[in-house]
C-alpha cells in the first residue's frame, strides 16, 4: 500500500487510497469544526456555533461511508498482514474522528449557552489548548498517511500538555467560582468546553496509538508514550 | 565471412545445386545402368545371328575361332541339350544344358536371354541363345555369352565420370558463390551498419550506396526515412522545449493529476506560490497534499461533470494564502486522457488589499462617528436645557471643542495622507543636517515630554554625515515618531542617536523605554487606523494615522524604517535616510 510494494490489482490499490483520502478529508473537516467552535466561543458568534452543530451531519455521513468501505474491503479482498492492519486502523481512526466531530458539536452547544450570559473572562488557555489539539489531529493523520512513528509518538506525548492545560483551567475557574457564586454556571460550561478539548486530544492520541500499531504491529494503547531520546531505540 | 545472410544465401544455393546435381546424376546413372546391358545383348544377338547360317558341324569345329571373332564365349549345344563344343571349357565335362532358361526361351521364341551365374566359369554372365535349324527342325543351339564383369566395369566407368563432372560443378559454384554473394550483400551490411548508427547516434550522416536496383532504392528510402525521422525529432524537441519553458516559467501554478487523481507534475510556479508549505507532493492525492476540503470538493465536481470548475480556496498554515483555482479535464491529447490540470492563481495580495480598503472605510466611518456622536450628544443635552447651567455648559463646550478638534486633526491627517499617496505633496530632498531636523522636531515635542517627566537624550556620533531629505517631510516624520515615543512611555527616557550603514544610509534611531509592541503586530505598523492598543491610543489623542503618514513620507524619499521592540521594555525605531552624496562632476 504505502511501503512501495504495489498490489497486483490496481483497483484494490485505489480502494485503499480512497479510504486514506477519505480519512484525511474527515480529519480536515473535524479540525475545521474545532476551529469554528473556538472562534464562535471567542467572538460570541451564534451563527458559527450553529454552523458547527449543523456541519456535523457531513462528518457523520462520512463516518458511515468510510466504515462501509472498510468492511467491504475486508469482505471482498480478504486482506492480510499490513493491509489488514491498515484497514482495521482506518476503522478505528474513523471512529475517533467521528467522536472528535461530536466534541466540536458539544463545544458549539456550550457556546450557545455561554452567549446567553456576559463573558466571564478573556479566554487565553482555551485557544491555546484548541491550537495544540488541532495540531495533534493534523499530526496524527500525517503520521497515519506517512507511517511516521516519530510523529505519532510526538502526538502521544503532546496529550500531556493538553491535560495540564485542562487542569490549569479547572483550577482557575475554581477560584472564580469560589469568589462569586454567580459565575458558577458559566464556569461549569467553560469547564465542559475545556474537558471536550481534553477528550479531543485523547482521541488524537488514540489515532496516534493506532498508527504505532499499524506500523509496528505492536499495541501501545495502554502504555506511556516513549520519551524523545528513546524513539530511535525502538 | 560471418554474415548470416551470406550463409543463408550460400546454403540455399548449395542445397538447390546439390539436389539438382544429385537428381541429374541419379537419372544418368539409372539410364546407364539400363542402357549398357541392353547394348551388350544387342551386340550378342547381332553377332549370334550370323551363326545360324553356319552348319552345326562347322560351328563345332570352328568354335574357338568364332568365339574370338565375336569377343564372346561360344557354346554349341545339340537338340537334346548336350554340349557339343565350348570356347572356354572342355565340352565333355559340361552337363546337359537343355534346362537352361536361355535355351528354353530360344526353343520357343527363337532367341533367349539370361543373366545368371555360370556354374562352369563361376562368374555372372549374360547369355544369348539361338536355335540352329535345318528345314524348320531344331538340330541344336548356339549360345554366346559375355561376363557381366565387363558390364560392371563399363557402368562404374560412367559413374566415375558423372561424379567427376558433379564435383567440378560444385567446386566451381562454391568459388563463384564466394565471389558473388559478398558483392550482393555488402550494401545490405552497409545499410545495417548505418541504421544501427542512426538508431543510437544523433547525426549519422547519410548513406552512400551506389546501385540502380532495388537495393539502391532501399538505401535511398532509408536515407529519406532517417532524414524524416531526424526532422520529426527536432520538431518534437523544439515543441517540447517551448512547452517546457512555458510550463516552468509561468507565474501561475500548474499541477497535473493522473487518472488516479495523484499528482503527476508540478511546475515551479506552483512551488513558488505554495512555498515550503508542503513537503514532496508528487505521487500524492490532492487531499493528501493540500489538506483542503474545498479543493477536493472542486476536484470531485470536475471529475463528476467533466466540466472545468472554478473555486477560490484559502490555505491555512503560516501565512494564509488565497488562491483562485481552475480545475479542468485534459481533453483530446493522446495518452493524456482522464488527466486533470489544476491551475492556481495567487490572489492573496488582492484579497489583502480588498481587506485593507474595506477596513479603511469601516475605520474612517468609525473614527469620524465617535467624536460626532459625542458632539451631537452634548449639543442635544445643551439644547434640552443644560445651556442654562453655566458650569455644566462650560464643561460640555470644552468636551465638544475637544472632539471637534480631534475630528479636525483626523481630517487633516487623512488629507495629508491622501495627498502624499497621490503624490500631491511635493517633496524636495536636499542636503541637510539631521541634527537640525531633530532640533526642530524636538521644539514641538519637548514640552509634552517635560510634562511626563521624560528625559530626551541625544547621542550624535562625530563626523555626522549630511543626508538627503525634504526639510518639512523629515520634521513631520520625526515629530510623529517622537510623539508616539512620548505617548507610550510612562517613565524613563528617549534616546536619539544616529549611525551610518554600509549601504549609503544614515539611520536615525529613536529608542524609548515604553510599553513596547508585540512582535506579531510590528509588520502591521503603518496600516491606516491600525492601533496596537486600541483603547489607549485613542485616549491619548491619536488619530491612528501618524505612522501611516511616516511610512508614506519615508517611501517618498527613498527612506525606510526598522522597528525592534520587546513588550514592557521599549521600542527602537530606526529611520533610514539616504546619505547626501557629492555629485560627481
Amino acid at each position: 500500500m504505502t511501503d512501495g510494494i504495489p498490489h497486483t490489482s490496481a483497483q484494490y490499490e485505489n480502494e485503499l487510497q480512497e479510504v486514506k483520502d477519505n480519512l484525511i478529508y474527515m480529519g480536515v473537516l473535524v479540525e475545521k469544526a474545532i476551529t469554528k467552535s473556538i472562534e464562535a466561543l471567542l467572538q460570541r458568534n451564534y451563527e458559527l456555533a450553529r454552523a458547527v452543530i449543523a456541519d456535523d451531519d457531513q462528518i457523520d455521513r462520512l463516518d458511515v461511508a468510510i466504515e462501509d468501505k472498510c468492511i467491504r474491503l475486508l469482505a471482498l479482498r480478504q486482506p492480510a498482514a499490513r493491509d489488514l492492519r491498515f484497514i482495521t486502523t482506518a476503522i478505528k481512526i474513523n471512529g475517533h474522528l467521528e467522536r472528535i466531530g461530536d466534541m466540536a458539536v458539544t463545544i458549539g452547544k456550550k457556546v450557545l449557552k455561554l452567549n446567553e450570559e456576559a463573558q466571564l473572562k478573556p479566554y487565553i488557555d482555551i485557544p491555546r489548548m484548541a491550537d495544540i489539539t488541532k495540531g495533534m489531529i493534523r499530526e496524527s493523520i500525517d503520521a497515519f498517511v506517512t507511517e511516521d512513528l516519530e510523529l505519532a509518538n510526538k502526538v502521544r506525548r503532546d496529550d500531556e500538555k493538553v491535560d495540564n492545560l485542562n487542569e490549569q483551567i479547572f483550577r482557575e475557574l475554581l477560584t472564580f467560582m469560589m469568589e462569586d457564586a454567580r459565575t458558577i454556571h458559566r464556569g461549569l460550561i467553560i469547564m465542559q468546553i475545556s474537558k471536550s478539548l481534553e477528550r479531543i486530544s485523547d482521541h488524537a492520541k488514540g489515532i496516534a496509538d493506532m498508527v504505532v500499531y499499524m506500523v509496528t504491529g505492536k499495541s501501545v494503547r495502554h502504555e506511556e508514550p516513549l520519551e524523545e531520546e528513546n524513539i530511535t531505540k525502538q | 565471412m560471418k554474415s548470416r545472410l551470406f550463409r543463408k544465401i550460400f546454403a540455399a544455393y548449395a542445397v538447390t545445386l546439390l539436389v539438382v546435381i544429385a537428381l541429374d546424376g541419379l537419372f544418368v546413372a539409372y539410364q546407364t545402368h539400363q542402357d549398357i546391358p541392353l547394348q551388350v545383348r544387342e551386340d550378342l544377338s547381332t553377332g549370334g545371328l550370323t551363326l545360324r547360317l553356319i552348319p552345326l558341324e562347322k560351328l563345332v569345329a570352328n568354335t574357338p575361332f568364332l568365339s574370338q571373332s565375336l569377343k564372346a564365349r561360344l557354346t554349341i549345344i545339340d537338340a537334346q541339350g548336350k554340349v557339343l563344343a565350348d570356347s572356354e571349357q572342355d565340352s565333355r565335362k559340361m552337363d546337359n544344358h537343355f534346362s537352361r532358361p536361355e535355351i528354353q526361351e530360344a526353343r520357343s521364341n527363337g532367341e533367349g536371354h539370361a543373366i545368371r551365374h555360370s556354374d562352369t566359369l563361376d562368374i555372372e554372365m549374360m547369355y544369348v541363345a539361338f536355335p540352329l535349324k535345318i528345314e524348320e527342325r531344331i538340330v541344336g543351339y548356339a549360345r554366346v555369352a559375355k561376363p557381366l564383369e565387363e558390364l560392371k566395369t563399363a557402368i562404374d566407368q560412367s559413374y566415375r565420370i558423372i561424379f567427376r563432372v558433379a564435383l567440378t560443378i560444385i567446386i566451381s559454384f562454391l568459388l563463384l558463390a564466394l565471389l558473388f554473394i559478398p558483392k550482393l550483400i555488402s550494401p545490405l551490411l552497409t545499410m545495417t551498419d548505418y541504421t544501427e548508427r542512426a538508431r543510437t547516434q544523433k547525426a549519422p550522416g547519410s548513406l552512400m550506396v551506389q546501385s540502380g536496383d532495388e537495393i539502391g532504392q532501399l538505401a535511398e528510402n532509408i536515407n529519406l526515412l532517417v532524414q524524416n525521422y531526424e526532422d520529426n525529432i527536432r520538431i518534437v524537441r523544439e515543441e517540447k522545449g517551448k512547452l517546457t519553458s512555458v510550463f516552468t516559467s509561468m507565474v501561475e501554478g500548474i499541477v497535473i493529476l493522473n487518472r488516479q487523481n495523484r499528482i503527476e507534475l508540478i511546475n515551479p510556479g506552483a512551488s513558488d506560490i505554495l512555498g515550503n508549505r508542503y513537503s514532496e507532493m508528487t505521487g500524492k492525492t490532492i487531499i493528501e497534499a493540500f489538506r483542503n476540503v474545498e479543493l477536493q470538493n472542486a476536484l470531485d465536481r470536475c471529475r463528476k461533470t467533466g466540466q472545468p470548475v472554478f473555486q477560490e480556496i484559502a490555505l491555512d498554515g503560516g501565512n494564509q494564502l488565497f488562491l483562485n483555482v481552475n480545475i479542468a479535464p485534459i481533453k483530446d491529447l493522446p495518452g493524456q486522457d482522464n488527466k486533470i490540470i489544476v491551475v492556481f492563481h495567487d490572489v492573496t495580495q488582492l484579497r489583502k488589499l480588498e481587506r485593507v480598503r474595506a477596513d479603511f472605510v469601516a475605520n474612517v466611518s468609525h473614527e469620524l462617528k465617535t467624536p460626532l456622536t459625542a458632539i451631537i450628544g452634548f449639543v442635544q443635552t445643551l439644547q434640552e436645557g443644560a445651556i442654562n447651567d453655566k458650569e455644566t455648559a462650560g464643561r460640555f463646550l470644552t468636551i465638544i471643542a475637544e472632539h471637534a478638534g480631534r475630528l479636525n486633526r483626523l481630517v487633516d491627517d487623512l488629507l495629508i495622507l491622501s495627498r502624499i499617496e497621490l503624490g500631491e505633496v511635493a517633496l524636495h530632498p536636499e542636503k541637510m543636517d539631521p541634527r537640525q531636523a531633530v532640533q526642530q522636531a524636538l521644539t514641538i515635542i519637548e514640552d509634552k515630554a517635560r510634562k511626563k517627566g521624560l528625559a530626551v537624550r541625544q547621542d550624535w556620533p562625530e563626523n555626522l554625515p549630511l543626508i538627503l531629505a525634504d526639510g518639512d517631510g523629515i520634521v513631520q516624520i520625526l515629530v510623529n515618531v517622537l510623539d508616539n515615543a512620548v505617548k507610550f512611555t510612562a517613565a524613563g527616557d528617549i534616546t536619539i542617536s544616529a549611525d551610518r550603514d554600509e549601504k549609503g544610509f544614515l539611520a536615525i534611531t529613536i529608542a524609548d523605554t515604553g510599553t513596547g509592541i508585540p512582535a506579531n503586530e510590528i509588520p502591521r505598523l503603518g496600516e491606516r487606523f491600525y492601533r496596537v492598543d486600541k483603547m489607549r491610543s485613542r485616549e491619548l489623542g491619536g488619530t491612528g494615522l501618524g505612522l501611516s503618514i511616516v511610512k508614506h513620507l519615508l517611501q517618498a524619499q527613498q527612506g525606510r524604517w526598522e522597528v525592534e521592540s520587546s513588550p514592557g521594555k521599549g521600542t527602537v525605531v530606526k529611520l533610514f535616510f539616504p546619505l547626501f552624496a557629492t555629485p560627481v562632476v
